[in-house]
């Protein structure tokens, strides 16, 4: 079974992922701020076990944290199952669907976090998703809900809809210009948050980007994907010229730029994190454009390496403490043995 | 320049923040932001805009003594000077009490105070917030097959057999579900 990270979509040439949160707590026990660890515990358990029995829960499978160790867990974030505030809670629970596209966790900010991601760009599918088990959910359990407020969560900046929606964007070109940082507060006009999503300080390593949107309120689901979809298209199209007018400029250099990350990735011995996210970038944008082209595998997701080589993931293959050196060996060859050969 | 938090790594983070009226000027690494809580989820500029509303708020009325102070939610026992701290509700019941205090705060920072978005119908009961202390088990299966049966009967007695179709369905659900995952 593929999981999103392996499969292509809709505008993939851009377009990573597409992604829907719903956030909701329930009437019956104290949010987050106030509940105490035997609430959550209890919670979670209860919830969880009212949760596995809907026919719609039958995919799935169920995980308290506790059971999982430090680097599974981290593995686990950097895919996208859960989210990083999980991951500090000592009480949690999550159920996650094998192809990993759609999780809920219990006992996150909220007591409820429905998440549904589909690759490329694809809205709509992770909404109706996410409204599916939303209303699978909601049938079995009680949410805190007002005629005002709408769903109450947690901190008001999510109160309302609760639903964030996102896209995971790959701009090279853009990235490389300086036009990224006014594009960044740009988009802040329009309710949307942009930011870069690997390195340390969301510089945009590996140039790939999220945008989400900000206001949860006085806006309908449909209303908020509308608008994300549309900002998306522009970004879509801003890169697309952008990357055009690079080929028409000097399309040697962007040839020979591609052509030596490719190269490098296939024979080096040991990676730097942030030199390979560079280099899966290039490459990445080389087989968008057509520059590259696998002779095996045609359609492999180069974004599966730059998931695969994030530090957990790859501690999974290496083993639990290798040295900065081991890791930067183990990051190599793991590129080696799955980078597709070209023609 | 070095991270104002640990002044060890590089600062590659510059904001500036206004709290109360006072404009600080903030320079954090990558590492820190993170470890404060601005984290990865990508709201940092918003949550972090509504606690400054808040605290701000808060720094205005004390001065006054404001009977604002004593306000405090009776189901989990939040504070109106703990909620301007920390920015998030405590309970549902919160939002009855702090709610319409922060209505204007919201709409600013939401730009409406209104849900339009979709309805929520409970199964489970009333959405009255109030109806419950927290240690009683709600999920409790025979509650809600209880409140099913009362409605069916409803249902059948205006003849609606569509809605005790509906409810019919659920209440097998609930008998008949087993735990295969668990």
């Amino acid at each position: 079974m593929l999981r999103w990270f392996e499969e292509s979509g809709a505008n993939d040439d851009v377009v990573i992922s597409s992604r829907i949160r719903l956030a909701r707590n329930l009437a019956d026990y104290p949010f987050s701020p106030r509940i105490t660890a035997e609430q959550a515990d209890k919670m979670i358990h209860e919830a969880g076990r009212t949760l596995l029995k809907l026919p719609a829960m039958k995919p799935y499978h169920d995980y308290v944290l506790e059971d999982l160790d430090e680097i599974q867990k981290e593995a686990l974030a950097e895919r996208n199952v859960i989210s990083r505030y999980l991951l500090k809670q000592n009480k949690a629970m999550f159920l996650a669907a094998e192809d990993e596209k759609s999780s809920i966790m219990l006992n996150e900010e909220d007591h409820i976090r429905i998440q549904c991601i589909e690759a490329g760009m694809d809205l709509e599918t992770a909404y109706s998703r996410a409204l599916g088990l939303d209303e699978a959910v909601g049938g079995v359990l009680h949410y805190a809900y007002d005629e005002n407020f709408g769903f109450l969560t947690t901190c008001p900046s999510n109160v309302g809809t609760g639903m964030k929606a996102s896209f995971d964007l790959h701009l090279p070109a853009l990235g490389n210009s300086k036009k990224i940082q006014a594009l960044i507060s740009e988009v802040g006009h329009f309710g949307i948050h942009m930011k870069g999503l690997y390195g340390e300080d969301g510089s945009g390593c590996g140039h790939i980007y999220r945008i989400s949107n900000q206001k949860t309120m006085g806006q309908t689901e449909e209303e908020i994907v509308g608008n994300l979809e549309n900002l998306a298209s522009q970004i879509i199209t801003q890169e697309r010229e952008c990357r055009r007018h690079i080929v028409k400029n000097d399309k040697g250099k962007l040839e020979d730029e591609i052509y030596k990350s490719y190269g490098i990735l296939k024979y080096s011995r040991r990676l730097k994190y942030k030199d390979a996210m560079l280099f899966l970038s290039e490459v990445k944008l080389g087989l968008a454009m057509g520059i590259l082209e696998f002779t095996e595998k045609a359609n492999f997701i180069v974004y599966q390496l730059m998931i695969g080589i994030q530090p957990a993931n790859l501690k999974l293959i290496s083993g639990s403490k290798p040295s900065e050196d081991e890791l930067e060996e183990t990051r190599a060859a793991f590129i080696r043995e799955n980078l597709p050969m070209i023609n | 320049m070095l991270c104002e938090n640990c002044n060890q790594n590089e600062a590659t983070i510059h904001y500036t923040e206004v709290i109360n009226g006072v404009k600080t000027e903030r320079h954090l690494c990558g590492k820190c932001m993170q470890e404060l809580d601005y984290s990865m989820e990508g709201e940092f500029p918003f949550s972090k805009l509504i606690k400054g509303i808040l605290s701000s708020h808060l720094m205005q009325n004390s001065k006054e003594a404001n009977p604002m102070l004593h306000l405090c939610c009776d189901k989990c026992g939040m504070s109106y000077q703990d909620f301007t701290k920390i920015g998030k509700f405590g309970c549902a019941e919160c939002y009855n009490v702090f709610g319409p205090l922060i209505l204007d705060n919201i709409k600013k920072i939401q730009g409406s105070s209104t849900h339009v978005g979709r309805k929520y119908q409970s199964v489970c009961g009333t959405d009255d917030l109030s109806v419950q202390e927290f240690d009683s088990t709600v999920t409790d299966d025979e509650a809600k097959l209880k409140k099913l049966s009362e409605k069916l009967q409803s249902a059948l007695a205006i003849e609606d057999y569509e809605q005790a179709a509906k409810l019919r369905d659920e209440m097998k659900l609930i008998r008949g579900g087993t735990g295969k995952n668990a």
